[in-house]
This record gives C-alpha cells, sequence and structure tokens, in this order.
C-alpha cells in the first residue's frame, strides 16, 4: 500500500532537438500529446510523482533545450540531478549518436550515482524506423542503463519509464541530497592526443 | 524610510489605527514527540494610536488558556526600521499532544496589506533608501478558506526577494518570551482581535505531523474603504532551504487529503458498544453485575468497563500494587457469559482505577495496535490517586479510545477538576508502531522519560476516530442548596438540576471537555448514597447528590448513535451507581486497492497544484536579432517578460557556465533592468543594448569574436528561458588597428578575416589619406576647421562611405563633419599613433626637440608613417589656413601632397 513517505528527486531530459523530449514530459505530467510541440528554448520546470508499493516519488523535471547551440548550458540543469532521460528518435540514427554523446557526457560530469535511461521514442512510426531496437538495447546494457522504447504520441512506455526509473533510485534520505558535481580536471581523450603530437 | 513610502503607508493606514502587514507562523512537531511554533508578525501603526502594544498568543485549540503569550510594545508613527514596520515573534517549544493549535494576534486590526506595502517598496525604491528585506516576511494570502492550496503555494512558491536576509533572520530571537509581560492581563473584550493562523495535528493523521499554513483575516474593524483586492502571492522560500520540511508538508497535505476522501475507500462495519463507569468506594465485588452490564436486551459487541476506588488502601496508593482487579475482572466476565463469548482485550489499572475492555471472541481478529498508558493527577499531581488511564486499539480500521478518569473530588474543585482533565489529554500519549508499554506508576517522571527516549512519533488520545470518556469526574451540582437538589431529583426535574450541573457549566463556558459530546441526562443522580441502600448519603458529611459518573465522547469522521445513558440504582455495594451508554456506530474497513487509487489521485493532486502555482512567464521574443550594428552606434531592443501564472516572479539573468566573473552577458550587451519582481497578469520591459567600443571594434574587425550570446532568463523557483542576441557587425576603420588598416588594400567591409595579408601594402591608410585629402582639398582659409563639430549623420553616411572603399568623392555634405571623422578616426585606433607603452617617453620628449626627434625615430613603421604623414598634412593645412595657427610661418613648410613624402620601408 501507498505509504506516506515521499522522496524527492532531480531529473533531466537530455537529446537532440525534435527527438520529444518536451512531449515525453507533457505526455507524463498531463496525459497529453500535441503534434505541433514548440522547441523548448530554455529548461522548463515541472514536477509529477510515481506511486510505488511502498513510496511515493517525486520528480523534479528539466526538461531542456536541444537544439545543439544550447549544448553548452546543458550542465547547469543535469548538475545535482538523480535521475536522467537521454531520449532519441527512432527513425533518426544521429539522434542515437547524439545520445551515445550525452551518456558520454553525463557519466563524466553528471552526479556518479546517476541513474539514466535511454528512451529511444516515436516508435509508434514503426515504418520509418532507423534504429535497431536490440542495437540500442545492446548499448544501454553495456553501458548500464535503463532502455524502453516509448511513444509519448501513443502513450506507450512513459509512465513505465519514469517508474524504471523510479525504482532503481535509492530510497533513502542521506542519498536523496543531490550529490555534487564531479569535477574533472583532465579529460582522458584530450591528454591522450597530447600524448601523440 | 523615506518620506515617500511613508506617505505611500500612509495613504493607507488610519492614524489610530495599527496592522499587521505581515506574519508567518510555523509548526513543526519534531519525531521525539515535541513540536515547535514560532510566529513572527509585523506590525506598523498609524501616529495616533494610543494602545501601544500587540499581544501575541499560542493557544491550544482546545483549551483556553494560552500556551504562551507575549505583549508587545508597539512604536507609534512610524518610527521603525526600513518598511517593516515593529518585528515581533514568539516561539515556543514544548509536548505535542496532537492537538491544534492556534496564534493569535490582538489588539491590533489585521488587515491584508500587500497592495499598499508593495506601492510603497515601489516609492521606497525609487527613493533608493530601502533594504527588501522584509519581503521575505511575506507570507499573507487572501483566500483563508483555500489552505491545502495555499500551503502548496508556499512550499513551491516565489523565493524570497533578498534570500540571504531571509536566511539570516530564519532563526529570530528565541528570547520574545522573556519580553512577555503579563501585566497587561486579559484581552480587553473591545479590541479588534483577528484570528491569524490555525494549524495542527488533525484527528486520527498519525502522520500529520509537520505544518505550515497562511491566511489572513480582513479588517475587523469595520474599514470598508480599506479593503483591497490582492493577487494571491506566493510567499517566503525559506521553507526550500529545507528539503526535507518541504516533503514533509507535502507528506502531511497528502494525509489530510486521504482523510477527507476516506469514505471513498472505507467500506462500514456496524458494531455495538457499551461503555460503563462505576466508583466502586473500595468494595470488593459481592453483586452479581448483570443489572448493568446485562440491562440491554441486545448484547453489545465491545464492553468497555471502568471503576474507580477499586482499592482505598494506603498499599496501593503508594505503590500502586494491587490485586483487587482479577475479582472485578471475574466478575465482569461472569456477567458477560451470559450474553456469549467475550474475551478480554486488555485491562489497564491506576491505583484505584481500572479499565478493563471486552470484545466478542469472533471479533478478536480484528483488533489491533492495542496500547495502554496511564497518568496520575493525584498528590503531587504525580500520584495514581486521581488521573486517568487510556487504552486504544484498532478494530478494524477504526481506532477506538478509552479514557477512565477519576478527577479532584470535592464540590469546590472545580476549577482543579478542569485541569486534571486538561493534563491527562496532555499526557496520555501513545506511540506510532509501538507495542503496549510497560505498565507502570504512570507518574510524571515517567511520561517524560518516555517521550524523550522514545524515538516513535508520539501520538495522543485525540487522534482517534473514536474517543470515550469515561469515570467519576467528580462534577457537582453547586449553587442550590441541598434539599432543594432532594426536592428536584424527587420529582424528577433534571433539566432544573442540569442547569447548575458542573460540568454542564464548564463545558459551556468551554473550559473543560472542549469537543466531546455528551448523551441527555435523564436519570437519578449516581451520587452518593448509603453504601448498601439506593437511599442519599446520611452521613455526616451529607454529600449533594450529583451526576459524578459520566460518558461522553468524541467520534471524528466516524457515525456514532447513542442508544442509552443512565444509572442502574440496583446496585447497591458502593456509595455510587453505575452508569452505561450503549452506542452504534461504523467501524471502518479500508480497502486497499481503492485506497491505493485514491492515494494516486492526491499525489497527481498536488502535482498539478504544485505545477500551477509554478512561476511562469512568456517573453515577447526569444531571438533578438539587431542586425547590422556599427561601431560606437548603440542600438536597443526591448525585451517584454509577461507573468502569465498565477504567483508572483522574480525574475533575473543568471550567468551561464563559461561567463567569466558572474557576468551574465558579453560586455558588449548591456540588460536594464536585469532582474525584478512581476505580479501575477503584469508585464515589465526589459531593455538589450547593444555597444561596439574600442576594444570589441578591433576584436569584431579581426573576426576574433561575433556578436553572439544566449542570455538565461530565470524565474526564481521555476524555469529558465534562453534569449538569443545576435547582430552583425560592419567591419569598420573606426575603431580598427593601424596595422591591419595597411594590410587591406579593398575595403575593411567586406575583408574576410582569413583574406588579410600577412605584410602591410599601403604605408598610412587609406582612410587617413581620404579624410586628409578631403580636408586638404575643401579646406579655405577662414572655414575655422577642427572648429565645429560634425553633423551625426554626415558621419555615418562618411563612415560607410570609407568602410566601403568609395572614398569621399561623392561626399557633399560639410567639411566640419569631415574633420571631426578625422578626429574621430584617431581617437578610435586600437592603439594610438603614439603607443601607450611610449606615451610617458613622449611627454618627456615635449621638453627638448631632439628628444621629440629621437622619440619619432623609434616609432614602429606604420606609426611612423602616419605620424610624419600627419604633421606634413597638418603643415600644409595651416598654411591653407593661417587662422589655425595665426604665429605659423607659411614659408617653413613644405607642401602637402599625397605620397610626397618618402615612406619607410617595412622590415
Amino acid at each position: 500500500m501507498a505509504a506516506g513517505k515521499v522522496f524527492q528527486f532531480k531529473l533531466v531530459l537530455l537529446g537532440e532537438a525534435a527527438v520529444g523530449k518536451s512531449s515525453l514530459v507533457l505526455r507524463f505530467v498531463k496525459g497529453q500529446f500535441q503534434e505541433f510541440q514548440e522547441s523548448t528554448i530554455g529548461a522548463a520546470f515541472l514536477t509529477q510523482s510515481v506511486c510505488l508499493d511502498d513510496v511515493t516519488v517525486k520528480f523534479e523535471i528539466w526538461d531542456t533545450a536541444g537544439q545543439e547551440r544550447y549544448n553548452s548550458l546543458a550542465p547547469m540543469y543535469y548538475r545535482g540531478a538523480q535521475a536522467a532521460i537521454v531520449v532519441y528518435d527512432i527513425t533518426n540514427a544521429d539522434t542515437l549518436a547524439r545520445a551515445k554523446a550525452w551518456v558520454k557526457e553525463l557519466q563524466r560530469q553528471a552526479s556518479p550515482n546517476i541513474v539514466i535511461a535511454l528512451a529511444g521514442n516515436k516508435c509508434d512510426l514503426a515504418s520509418k524506423r532507423a534504429v535497431d531496437d536490440e542495437e540500442a538495447a545492446q548499448y544501454a546494457e553495456d553501458n548500464g542503463l535503463l532502455f524502453l522504447e516509448t511513444s509519448a504520441k501513443g502513450a506507450i512506455n512513459v509512465n513505465e519509464i519514469f517508474i524504471a526509473i523510479a525504482k532503481k533510485l535509492p530510497k533513502n534520505t542521506v542519498e536523496t541530497r543531490p550529490a555534487k558535481p564531479v569535477v574533472q580536471i583532465d579529460e582522458p581523450s584530450s591528454s591522450k592526443k597530447k600524448g601523440c603530437c | 524610510m523615506s518620506e515617500s513610502a511613508r506617505k505611500a503607508i500612509e495613504r493607507y493606514l488610519r492614524p489610530e489605527e495599527t496592522v499587521v502587514i505581515a506574519c508567518e507562523a510555523k509548526f513543526l512537531k519534531k519525531t521525539s514527540g515535541k513540536m515547535r511554533a514560532r510566529m513572527i508578525a509585523l506590525v506598523q501603526s498609524g501616529p495616533a494610536r494610543k494602545r501601544q502594544s500587540a499581544v501575541m498568543t499560542l493557544k491550544s485549540k482546545r483549551f483556553s488558556q494560552p500556551i504562551l503569550k507575549g505583549v508587545y510594545p508597539i512604536t507609534p508613527a512610524f518610527r521603525c526600521k526600513g518598511l517593516g514596520g515593529d518585528k515581533f515573534s514568539i516561539s515556543y517549544e514544548g509536548v505535542a499532544s496532537g492537538e491544534e493549535y492556534v496564534f493569535e494576534i490582538s489588539r491590533v486590526s489585521v488587515k491584508e496589506m500587500l497592495v499598499p506595502m508593495m506601492t510603497a517598496l515601489k516609492a521606497a525604491r525609487e527613493a533608493g533608501a530601502v533594504a527588501l528585506d522584509w519581503l521575505s516576511y511575506y507570507a499573507i494570502v487572501d483566500q483563508p478558506d483555500n489552505e491545502p492550496e495555499l500551503a502548496m503555494a508556499t512550499a513551491s512558491g516565489a523565493g524570497p526577494v533578498v534570500s540571504s536576509a531571509a536566511a539570516s533572520r530564519a532563526g529570530p530571537s528565541a528570547g520574545s518570551e522573556s519580553e512577555s509581560d503579563d501585566e497587561e492581563g486579559a484581552e480587553d473584550g473591545g479590541d479588534d482581535g483577528g484570528r491569524l493562523l490555525t494549524v495542527g495535528g488533525g484527528a486520527g493523521s498519525s502522520g500529520a505531523e509537520m505544518n505550515r499554513r497562511k491566511g489572513s483575516v480582513v479588517s475587523s474593524d469595520g474599514g470598508g474603504d480599506d479593503e483591497l483586492h490582492n493577487p494571491l502571492i506566493g510567499t517566503s522560500g525559506r521553507a526550500l532551504s529545507n528539503p526535507d520540511a518541504v516533503m514533509d508538508i507535502k507528506e502531511q497535505w497528502i494525509q489530510e487529503q486521504m482523510l477527507v476522501r476516506e469514505d471513498e475507500f472505507t467500506d462500514k462495519v456496524p458494531f455495538r458498544l457499551f461503555v460503563g463507569t462505576w466508583n466502586v468506594n473500595g468494595k470488593k465485588p459481592g453483586e452479581e453485575l448483570d443489572p448493568w452490564l446485562c440491562a440491554h436486551d441486545e448484547p453489545s459487541d465491545i464492553y468497555a468497563v471502568g471503576f474507580q476506588e477499586l482499592d482505598l488502601s494506603a498499599e496501593a496508593f503508594l505503590l500502586n500494587n494491587t490485586t483487587r482487579s482479577a475479582p472485578w475482572e471475574q466478575h465482569i466476565e461472569q456477567a458477560l457469559s451470559k450474553h456469549g463469548d467475550y474475551v478480554l482485550i486488555t485491562s489497564k489499572q491506576l491505583v484505584g482505577i481500572l479499565l478493563c475492555v471486552y470484545v466478542r471472541t469472533e471479533f478478536l481478529p480484528y483488533i489491533s495496535d492495542v496500547q495502554t498508558d496511564v497518568a496520575g493527577v493525584g498528590v503531587m499531581g504525580v500520584m495514581g490517586n486521581k488521573g486517568g488511564v487510556a487504552i486504544r486499539f484498532r478494530f478494524h480500521d477504526s481506532r477506538f479510545c478509552f479514557v477512565n478518569s477519576h478527577l479532584a473530588a470535592r464540590m469546590g474543585n472545580v476549577a482543579r477538576r478542569n485541569q486534571d482533565h486538561k493534563e491527562i489529554c496532555r499526557r496520555l500519549a501513545f506511540q506510532v508502531g509501538g507495542a503496549s508499554k510497560p505498565s507502570g506508576a504512570g507518574s510524571e517522571a515517567d511520561s517524560s522519560a518516555r517521550v524523550a527516549a522514545d524515538s516513535g512519533r508520539a501520538y495522543g488520545i485525540f487522534d482517534h476516530d473514536y474517543l470515550f470518556w469515561l469515570g467519576d469526574l467528580n462534577y457537582r451540582i453547586s449553587t442550590l442548596a441541598d434539599a432543594q437538589i432532594k426536592a428536584h431529583v424527587a420529582a424528577e426535574e433534571w433539566d432544573a438540576l442540569l442547569e447548575h450541573d458542573q460540568l454542564m457549566v464548564e463545558r459551556r463556558a468551554k473550559r473543560t471537555f472542549v469537543g466531546f459530546a455528551e448523551g441527555q441526562i435523564d436519570f437519578k443522580p449516581t451520587y452518593k448514597y448509603d453504601p448498601g441502600t439506593s437511599r442519599f448519603d446520611t452521613s455526616e458529611k451529607k454529600r449533594s447528590p450529583a451526576w459524578c459518573d459520566r460518558v461522553l465522547w468524541i467520534a471524528r469522521r466516524s457515525v456514532l448513535n447513542q442508544h442509552f445513558y443512565g444509572g442502574h440504582h440496583e446496585l447497591l455495594t458502593s456509595d455510587h451507581k453505575p452508569v452505561s451508554a450503549v452506542f452504534t456506530g461504523e467501524a471502518k474497513i479500508v480497502v486497499k486497492e481503492r485506497k491505493a487509487l485514491i492515494y494516486h489521485s492526491v499525489v497527481r493532486e498536488l502535482d498539478q497544484l504544485e505545477n500551477e502555482s509554478m512561476p511562469d512567464a512568456t517573453l515577447s521574443s526569444s531571438t533578438f536579432d539587431f542586425g547590422t550594428v556599427h561601431f560606437k552606434e548603440p542600438l536597443s531592443q526591448s525585451l517584454v517578460v509577461h507573468n502569465n501564472g498565477q504567483v508572483m516572479i522574480h525574475f533575473s539573468f543568471i550567468p551561464k557556465p563559461g561567463d567569466t566573473q558572474r557576468a551574465y552577458c558579453k560586455p558588449w550587451l548591456s540588460i536594464e533592468p536585469e532582474r525584478g519582481l512581476l505580479m501575477p497578469g503584469k508585464s515589465a520591459e526589459v531593455m538589450l543594448t547593444l555597444t561596439v567600443d574600442n576594444e570589441w571594434g578591433t576584436r569584431l574587425n579581426l573576426g576574433e569574436e561575433e556578436l553572439e550570446d544566449i542570455l538565461i532568463l530565470h524565474l526564481e523557483n521555476g524555469k529558465d528561458y534562453f534569449v538569443n542576441v545576435r547582430g552583425e557587425y560592419a567591419k569598420s576603420a573606426f575603431g580598427a588597428s593601424l596595422d591591419h588598416l595597411c594590410r587591406l588594400a579593398g575595403p575593411i567591409a567586406a575583408a574576410g578575416s582569413c583574406a588579410t595579408p600577412d605584410a602591410p601594402v599601403l604605408s598610412v591608410p587609406k582612410e587617413l589619406w581620404w579624410l586628409a585629402d578631403y580636408l586638404y582639398t575643401h579646406s579655405t582659409d577662414d572655414i575655422g576647421l577642427f572648429q565645429e563639430s560634425g553633423d551625426e549623420a554626415e558621419l555615418a553616411t562618411i563612415r560607410s562611405l570609407l568602410d566601403s572603399g568609395q572614398g569621399l568623392l561623392a561626399y557633399s555634405g560639410s567639411i566640419h563633419s569631415v574633420a571631426e571623422a578625422l578626429l574621430k578616426f584617431l581617437a578610435c585606433l586600437a592603439t594610438p599613433v603614439i603607443p601607450f607603452r611610449m606615451l610617458p617617453r613622449a611627454i618627456e620628449a615635449a621638453a627638448s626637440p631632439q628628444a621629440a626627434i629621437d622619440l619619432v625615430g623609434v616609432l614602429p613603421a606604420i606609426n611612423y608613417n602616419v605620424f610624419t604623414y600627419l604633421m606634413a598634412f597638418l603643415r600644409e593645412l595651416t598654411d591653407l589656413s593661417p587662422s589655425l595657427t595665426p604665429h605659423a610661418s607659411p614659408t617653413s613648410s613644405p607642401r602637402y601632397s599625397s605620397g610626397g613624402q618618402t615612406p619607410r620601408t617595412h622590415t
């Protein structure tokens, strides 16, 4: 039975522009879908809870702008986040590449215990599929990510992905505090380059 | 305070009036079972206010006597700091007994002052004089009926304007108690009082441990024209600084909503309940109890049977050690066996006070969470000769609590009885999820040790669906002579007697048993008889008859009907007659699946409320393209921020990663204002101004930088908006470097950043040549060159002609504009003709011609060329216009010609 304890977590959505981040949030928070969702220019903030068997997990959701020019601002929003949903569009293989880059950045720069979920959105558009779901699943498994193909339009797996994250998040008061951002002093990739020049 | 701010307040405050302009209260129930409460109020009074004090009290809703009271002097006539008025606070820490608490402020009128204060603030800010930190106290909202929503608005609303100030004030002086001054006595009846806040651990909400609500009350002294409509305002964000506290508030709200919707997820099971009380006067059981326990045809499902004065021995009194309960329990069981199979849930004894609860055996599986507690309030306030015992349990999902008490005796001890009742209420407590506590003497030491030591949360007797209070409460019939009483009894004129019944009188005055119900008394007083008879007391003491033995109850959100209330005069053992009351009610059964669904919808509702009360805004545009931007020609565009949310917003531009020195934009951009407050529905205009100065002109000319920036407009406790700013810089000779210009054969406007050759191709910038040539060819001797200023539009034309490489052949404007353009060209050079590093030497060189010649000799090649060129030009010019330099010798200067000098070659 749903008990009284409520845990609050910060969750950030990342991914290429137009993969459906805002639509996923709109579907999850309001149960709605808009065919022509405005492009997010900024970082929208909403809250929504998931009731598990014994606790309630309340997400403080930051939906970020996907356009490339705003990439440098993303750390403001994933800093201190305990969870992230990295979204790609199954009809566009490039967006998976971008998603992988986000995962890499999160693993390097975000809180060490961050729970990351990979969402292959627009799975209602099966005929236009450009990303093999098994390939994405394998990538997710290799990187310790939760993975679901979702559809904000078809309301497929949207609540499920949030519930999966909620279940995976640690539920004790000490760890629900936002972890301090990890400052990466030297980046492995660039130091390698220095070696061969 | 500034004069304008004062005036703004005066407009809303009548001279004789004192108003609360802001208040904030906070309740925190700690896990140790203690609670902490604090209230802060800001009060402002008019100059003609006579009675200069305010009273602030913290009360339990149940008891009229304040737990804490403070009398505060009020400064008349605005002799106060900032806009805040007089600030005072009370704070309290003590045992929480699960009651509802009320903060009150009296002797002042409580009035919504938001709008006038905002006006005053604005005026004060314009006067540039006032600290803003009072805003963090803004806690007043104008919809008291809307409390749960408000609680949420609080939790997620706009933050404090000056958060650091709020934080530093978060621990206000706890010494306010010392300011208390009770000399002023009770509150004057005629005063304007206002109830501000009520908060509490409502009924069964065992989890309801923290609360924080706000409400405001309209003016109570009829100042009709002062009524103001105020927008709903999110309040202090202080709670946000403590995430645990916020979550507690949210959990609390969810619990409250669940209680409200309890019917939707509970099934009901009818039950029948017998409650009996008998003061047995120390006698041992002899008679059968059937006439009392089995007086009712229909057997009850639950029997709660209480005794007082079970054992009057000194041993029992001093050691709380008695074996007398067993025979009484046997007697009860004997009687009940005639009705069916019953089993004792538990019994609890404190000296002579015994409480036993039996339930029909078949219902035993539905009984859970059985706990007991005792509270002695007898001799020394702790001994068990007077006091109460309590048994609580859950039957299905309804929570029952029974209290059997024996209150102070004697006719005149009414206040003492009230006090005993209050003490017992306060002291009886149970632990959440706790097993039955070991029975003890029930002393105060025991109780307080328990409260302090137990980590589980405590809850009180009022945190139950059903609370029954039975016992020898000892309230008498006062103000009537014994004979009168007996005459009324003989005539069965109960109402005439009940008018003088102390319990009735005290309850009507809300001095005791507040919130309890009692059935109609239409039976003979149960006290005092000669033992063994049904004859009223004939002893020396001649106690008058009274209804000492009573049953009262509180049913919270639960069905309860009383079917019988009366005495049983057949029993003769004691000097009291036993009393019984029979009830029917409905026990709740929680349907878990339904409860889960409703819980889910309540949580969703909370989310929705939070999302709706989040700050929200629209921007007139997210992209500002300034088009072509010219050197030192400021361009402005306005960004309109509109508050389309339901709460006040506090917006500000914030730095982004990579922004240096905490700047929120590039240096070529300025934003005014960079932050602001907006009420719902209002808009603010923010001016974005782009200016390219010398430094940035050079970098933009070289292509090192571009006019592009992203601003982040942040709403406090809410979302961020990105604002793109861009412009196309028109590369210009103005603001360029000599070196750069000398490398460009073609027009600068067309120069790509990579097309610049490595070495200079010109000895002096062509733009300089064009300007000088124009002046030389167009100057006449009486024109007063360099003495008149040019025309802005013409200057722009000149710059455009130069930058596009057209030269000034087509120029048709005033020569003075050209002269000024030359000066500006030189003034705006990234590095002056005499470079900065050589300036000190140049100043020294002014003393000797040879030093000057030496200096010129060491100038960088291009600078040397430009210097020489300019000198030659000026000489030619003075030849032409003697008015410029009256003492110059025209013959000493060679004629100027373009290319007449031999440029130094570049090495």
